[in-house]
């Protein structure tokens, strides 16, 4: 893989995005892993956002050889925004749309692409509205060096 | 050809188990990066899952955001974690 999984999702997400899909507005895409602890946080009443984390990768070796493997990269992808029930689903649509999108791969990075488990974290007690995508990255066939 | 076992039966007896242990990887290294997201971004979480306030001493147990920030970290972990997936 060229692309390390979370630049890629980013990536897909940072240019895919339509704004016209979620009210004009155009959440923060971040990855986790880079913010610095104490640095500049995410203000939701500023912007909604959508948090990327890795949780699980795994390598199969279904050749005789062991010469190949498929990887499979689980990303979260974590839809946060303040601005109400109805903005969160139409982020979770967006988010919907761009995974579809590219479902069968981008012919250099990865090979499918898909929309797996959702969760609602949503806290009522702070107005936030939160859900949860589990997202799968395939690389098939990945010849090891 | 009688089976030895019911795999269905086995998954069965499993699952509370296998739900448990998933929401309990948040405590371990497989799983703390959905007790990290749930307290992202207040709070910041050391390698013993010990939640941080912005001064960098310990949440208590009895912080009003804990109880809320463990809950929702178990609830995504027992969904996403990759715990005994396996099986």
């Amino acid at each position: 893989m060229a692309l390390e999984s979370l630049e890629l999702i980013k990536g897909l997400f940072d240019d895919g995005w339509n704004r016209a899909n979620s009210s004009q507005r155009k959440p923060t895409i971040q990855d986790i892993t880079t913010v610095e602890p104490g640095g500049k946080r995410l203000d939701l009443s500023r912007s909604d956002a959508i948090v990327l984390y890795e949780t699980a990768h795994n390598e199969e070796q279904p050749e005789v050889f062991y010469d190949f493997v498929h990887t499979r990269i689980n990303v979260t992808v974590d839809a946060r925004t303040m601005e109400g029930r109805a903005q969160l689903s139409k982020m979770e649509d967006e988010v919907r749309r761009i995974i579809h999108a590219s479902r069968k791969g981008d012919g250099a990075n990865f090979d499918r692409l898909l929309y797996k488990t959702r969760t609602d974290l949503s806290d009522r007690t702070k107005r936030l509205h939160r859900m949860t995508f589990q997202v799968e990255i395939v690389i098939f066939s990945e010849l090891i060096a | 050809m009688t089976k030895l076992w019911d795999e269905e039966a086995i998954l069965k007896k499993l699952a509370v188990p296998l739900k448990a242990a998933r929401e309990n990887s948040i405590y371990s290294d497989e799983g703390r990066i959905f007790l990290v997201a749930a307290a992202f971004p207040n709070y910041e979480v050391d390698k013993e899952g010990n939640i941080l306030l912005k001064n960098g001493s310990k949440m208590s147990s009895n912080h009003p955001d804990y109880e809320s920030i463990i809950e929702s970290a178990k609830k995504q972990a027992g969904n996403e974690s990759s715990v005994g997936r396996s099986f």
